[in-house]
């Protein structure tokens, strides 16, 4: 009986472990972001700046979930848009007049990988002292991720932008025009 | 300044009347040497050269002096605002953010091991979610900006007709739950 | 110095930081660009300036940054030799705000040589005929005596003549 109860109590020990960790290594694979076909990874961005982003915004996993729930009772479209999504990475750097042809030509090379790697040219503007750039990441049917690059000298004027996830590019642009740029220009 | 001797020989030099000619515009000459100076002006082509440098005096203070353009000052005071945010921010950092994710990671591991599903989330009144939202619909207001200013909206249907999508390097995402 | 006070020394500053910019760098955008940094600087040294030295500190920052500038610009010019009409181009100097001040030969004449107007001369006689400043505020902004100050200034004045004397036909003179 003895050796039995140990048997028993080992198999109950055995489920109960691995009926914790498992959950979380389920999780855990789930978010492994950089797998994700709309992710870019904006670390080789920040090395062709000498001084670190003037602005960097990176919401993702757990912290986007919460957005998207705080949002839910005044901007339930807003909620729903975030829902779909799993990363949102900005970052805004200072350039100089003459530094604008060097990082102008960074970006090109890294747009001409962009679409080595599937993502598909939406905008690509060249006016002088100016450059933009914007690509979508299809899966199947579906938008994958979405990355714009302006280029323009000026404190925070350039900026690299990645939203990853199920993207409604209608959505965005109509949900964009409610907010006013100006106003949380000074968060 | 040092001027050569005006009762020496060197008055009759050029290099006397080179020296005096700003004193002399400046109206700084002793009387005895500005006596002198006007007298070889009279005479010489030190008129010209006078002339010259009123004209010169006159140019530059003709010369505009240009404005600073708004956004350059605006653009250093929205950096001193950021920067005062961001260290207000930080302060808050160090105390509140390592209870805070001490918290929430409990809850994680705690929902995961039991239900194997999302946790509750925190109230929205999270000051950190409130940053992250204000941050989400910042970014929603520039890209939105961007394409009024480049005069492009992405549509589905504009791109679906048009694009083949290639062989994906990437292996099918899981769905989320 | 807390933010309100920063916006109120900078909309006091501003315009003569950027007119010596503009004059010592001979274009708008790098005018800008070195007019922000020094802005920037004032915010993020706000703590180590006396208020009362504050228009001599600024402007001495300003210059500093300026000739930063303009070696860096003949550091450029040093690296890339195979093109130099371009370089040219890129470098060469816009056109004052003021066109119609500017319009006359003798003004042309007159801003070319001021370029050619080597330092300490070509920032002291922005200081005193541009931005019509008085000598004791210059020698703050340069870190020279009153006296020094006032040689500068009649040197750069006399090389002005020297340049302008070579250029212009006798009836400008």
């Amino acid at each position: 009986m003895k050796h039995h109860s140990r048997r028993l109590l080992n198999r109950a020990v055995f489920v109960l472990f691995w009926g914790l960790l498992l959950p979380a290594l389920i999780v855990h694979a789930q978010s492994r972001l950089s797998d994700d076909p709309g992710f870019v990874d904006l670390g080789a961005v920040e090395q062709w700046f000498e001084d670190a982003p003037t602005l960097e915004v990176d919401i993702r996993g757990r912290l986007l979930h919460l957005v998207a729930e705080a949002s839910r009772l005044d901007d339930p479209e807003l909620s729903v848009l975030l829902g779909k999504l799993k990363a949102i990475q900005v970052r805004g750097y200072s350039l100089r007049h003459s530094q604008f042809d060097d990082i102008a030509r960074h970006a090109s090379a890294f747009a001409r990988r962009l679409s080595e790697d599937g993502w598909h040219t939406v905008l690509h503007v060249r006016e002088r002292g100016e450059q933009t750039d914007m690509y979508v990441r299809m899966n199947h049917d579906e938008i994958a991720g979405m990355m714009v690059m302006v280029i323009e000298p000026g404190y925070d004027d350039t900026v690299f932008l990645n939203i990853v996830g199920n993207i409604d590019p209608e959505q965005i642009g109509r949900l964009g025009r409610k907010f006013d740029l100006g106003h949380l220009d000074d968060f | 300044m040092n001027l050569p001797d005006p009762s020496s020989d060197a008055m009759a030099s050029a290099a006397w009347m080179e020296a005096r000619i700003e004193a002399y515009l400046d109206d700084d000459l002793p009387a005895e040497e500005r006596a002198h100076f006007e007298r070889r002006l009279s005479t010489e082509t030190w008129a010209d050269q006078l002339a010259l440098a009123e004209q010169i005096r006159a140019g530059l203070h003709r010369l505009p002096a240009p404005l600073c353009p708004a956004p350059v000052t605006q653009a250093a005071i929205r950096t001193a605002r950021r920067e005062t945010w961001a260290d207000w921010r930080g302060r808050l950092t160090t105390i509140w953010r390592p209870a805070l994710a001490m918290t929430v990671l409990l809850i994680m591991v705690l929902s995961a091991a039991l239900f194997g599903g999302r946790a509750t989330p925190n109230p929205p009144n999270d000051m950190a979610v409130q940053r992250a939202l204000t941050e989400v619909k910042w970014t929603l207001a520039y890209l939105s900006q961007v394409g009024r200013e480049t005069g492009v909206s992405v549509r589905r249907d504009v791109l679906d007709p048009y694009f083949t999508p290639p062989p994906s390097r990437y292996p099918e995402p899981k769905k989320s739950q | 110095m807390n933010l309100l006070q920063y916006e109120r020394l900078v909309h006091r500053h501003q315009h003569r930081v950027y007119g010596l910019c503009f004059y010592l760098l001979g274009n708008r955008e790098e005018a800008e660009d070195v007019t922000q940094e020094v802005l920037i600087r004032l915010w993020r040294h706000r703590d180590d300036v006396d208020e009362a030295r504050l228009p001599g500190w600024i402007l001495r920052v300003t210059r500093n940054a300026c000739i930063d500038a303009l070696r860096r610009r003949k550091a450029y010019r040093g690296m890339v030799v195979s093109d130099p009409d371009g370089i040219e181009r890129a470098a060469g100097p816009g056109r004052l705000p003021d066109e119609q001040a500017a319009s006359s030969l003798f003004q042309e004449h007159l801003q070319q040589a001021l370029k050619k107007v080597t330092e300490p001369y070509r920032s002291i006689l922005i200081l005193r005929e541009i931005q019509e400043m008085k000598y004791e505020e210059i020698s703050a902004v340069m870190n020279l005596p009153i006296n020094t100050v006032k040689v500068y200034l009649h040197r750069g004045r006399k090389t002005l003549r020297t340049l302008l004397s070579e250029v212009l036909p006798r009836e400008f003179t």
